[in-house]
């Protein structure tokens, strides 16, 4: 059974705004799922679908097996929440937060061992209203662990983290995913998502673009890579040479250093043809295409 | 029944508050002095009259002022109950919990409810309780006095359901925390002036001899329902002449049930309307 299905999902937010154009996926049970894209893409609005804070205009999401409209409770019953552009209740302590949260669910959690885990065993009696961002995002992240969900829906997790901080969502997520609890969580910055993600979704313009594995994007982008060889004595023939070389574009030659893209195997290819033609080669480094750059790609170079 | 959890949470965090403590403070003092000022000023004229009655007058004269603060607390308490929480985004956190809207509601009204009638009713029985005493003679121990007063408690938890109720309501309607102050300094401002409206029409429309009908707009507004309901209820239990307009009226509908259903429909129809508003709505 998928985790969460959506099927051509539309939303229309007044006359005009096209927030979701259609969007269909399937996210499978136990799985990591990174929602990736630039503001506005559309991400928002798919995790509001989820949690029916917002209908759609057409096409059906079910999450859990359950209709997300229709059988909302049911699927919040099963479902932890780290919310965007949530707020907390600044009077009440992070105990009471948690506490609250328990009794909705009806379940019986520790505070403690809850806030134990997202690292706030010290401000467990302080009031919330207290608490830096990073804490308040903490305590949610608690929150949303209460009742051992079957999922966990995270929206820009990351947001207000310090890199600790990020580092201890990313340990939850590892640990959470270890039970069996599926993950969707939502981010616009792509490496927070690359060392956690089973597979990533991009969303550009309310519109998936692509939906793969991490090393199936790095595939997709094709197998070139970047070399950038330091060489002294490098006439424009040898340029020459190296640009008429099978599997290699895009050569450029200044100050001593000579770029070019290259595909497998090409690149010893391009070391030899200069050196051949009298240059004298000092270093040589290739650079893989990177995850960011294409994301670059799919998301239009917004970000 | 996870309204419960709602109302819970919302109470503890209202409690916290120190416009919470503030109102608690002015109620007391409010009620004792009001209660206070009764028993020191009209003890030798009680002492002419049977303890129960002076009881009574006691209990009126706490009435009025004490109920028109209540409908204003529950303005200043209530309007941004849902429309402020919206606004500023801890509804997600809320409603990313198992809570269907409604239970969102319910639970608002029961919390905020709580959080007036705690203070309301502490305050009232010590207000009552010092105007009693300074009543002397048997007042205190008058059975008839006990049973108006605790008729008057039960009548006060009435009123504060009502004006909760139309408060969340108001603020489950609007879509920002602007509009929920208007709409309910509106409904105050036009409770106050309702009579001089309906005067005013009485006149232009030439109406001598004031109509039966006039009952009807005249017990509309929600003070007006719950002030002829009290006035109503409170003489079936004594001898006290207690004057409910639909005493003087021949017809009908000028009973004190009309003005119970107009009561329930205010604590019904806002909350209602504000129910399936934000039912529909897109966070």
């Amino acid at each position: 059974m998928a985790a969460i299905e959506l099927n051509g999902l539309t939303k229309q937010y007044g006359g005009s705004v096209m927030a979701l154009r259609g969007v269909d996926l399937r996210v499978n049970k136990g799985e990591v799922f990174g929602f990736l894209g630039p503001n506005g893409a559309g991400k928002s609005t798919t995790i509001n679908i989820l949690l029916d804070f917002v209908r759609p205009t057409s096409g059906t999401a079910s999450v859990l097996g359950f209709d997300a409209q229709a059988d909302s409770q049911e699927v919040r019953r099963r479902t932890g929440v780290l919310p965007e552009g949530y707020k907390v209740y600044d009077r009440l302590t992070a105990r009471h937060h948690v506490e609250f949260v328990a009794e909705s669910k009806a379940v019986d959690d520790d505070p403690e061992a809850i806030l134990e885990r997202v690292g706030l065993e010290d401000a467990i009696d302080r009031k919330a209203g207290d608490f830096s961002k990073g804490m308040k995002q903490r305590l949610t992240l608690g929150m949303a662990l209460v009742g051992d969900p079957d999922l966990l829906i995270l929206d820009e997790p990351s947001t207000g983290l310090d890199p600790s901080g990020v580092q201890d969502v990313r340990q939850i997520v590892n640990e959470e995913s270890d039970r069996g609890t599926t993950v969707f969580f939502s981010s616009h910055i792509l490496s927070q998502v690359e060392a956690v993600c089973d597979r990533v979704g991009i969303l550009r313009e309310g519109e998936l673009v692509a939906v793969d594995t991490v090393d199936g994007l790095r595939d997709a982008a094709g197998t070139q890579a970047t070399l950038r060889v330091t060489a002294d004595g490098v006439t424009d023939e040898a340029v020459g040479a190296v640009q008429s070389l099978s599997g290699v574009s895009n050569v450029s030659f200044s100050d001593g250093l000579l770029t070019a893209s290259v595909e497998d195997g090409a690149k010893m290819n391009v070391v030899t043809t200069l050196e051949d033609n009298g240059a004298s080669v000092s270093d040589f480094e290739t650079e893989e295409a990177s995850l960011e750059e294409l994301f670059m790609a799919y998301t239009g170079g917004e970000r | 029944m996870s309204w419960i959890a709602v109302a819970r949470k919302d109470f503890r965090d209202a409690i916290r508050s120190r416009m919470f403590w503030a109102l608690a403070i002015v109620f007391g003092l409010l009620s004792i002095g009001i209660g206070g000022a009764y028993g020191y000023f009209t003890d030798e004229l009680a002492a002419s009259v049977p303890a129960s009655e002076a009881g009574i007058g006691l209990v009126f004269f706490v009435q009025s002022p004490i109920t028109i603060f209540i409908m204003f607390i529950s303005a200043i308490i209530c309007h941004k109950s849902i429309v402020g929480e919206w606004e500023q985004g801890s509804l997600k956190l809320l409603l990313s919990l198992p809570h269907t809207r409604s239970d969102v509601i319910l639970g608002k009204i029961v919390g905020r409810a709580g959080v007036i009638a705690v203070p309301a009713i502490g305050s009232l029985v010590l207000g009552l309780g010092l105007g009693a005493a300074l009543l002397g003679g048997s007042v205190l121990t008058s059975v008839d006095f006990l049973a108006v007063a605790a008729g008057f408690l039960v009548a006060i938890l009435v009123y504060i359901a009502l004006y909760v109720s139309i408060f969340v309501g108001i603020s489950a309607i609007t879509r920002s925390s602007s509009l929920a102050v208007a709409g309910s300094v509106a409904l105050i401002v036009l409770q106050f002036f309702w009579s001089v409206i309906i005067a005013l029409v009485t006149l232009l429309l030439d109406l001598s001899g004031d109509p039966d009908w006039l009952y009807i707009p005249q017990t509309i507004m929600p003070n007006a329902a719950f002030n002829e309901l009290l006035n109503a209820s409170l003489s079936a239990m004594t001898e006290w002449p207690l004057s409910a307009n639909a005493g003087d009226i021949d017809a009908v509908y000028a009973s004190p049930w009309t003005a119970a259903v107009i009561l329930l429909l205010w604590i019904v129809v806002p909350v209602a309307i504000g129910y399936w508003r934000f039912k529909n709505a897109d966070l």
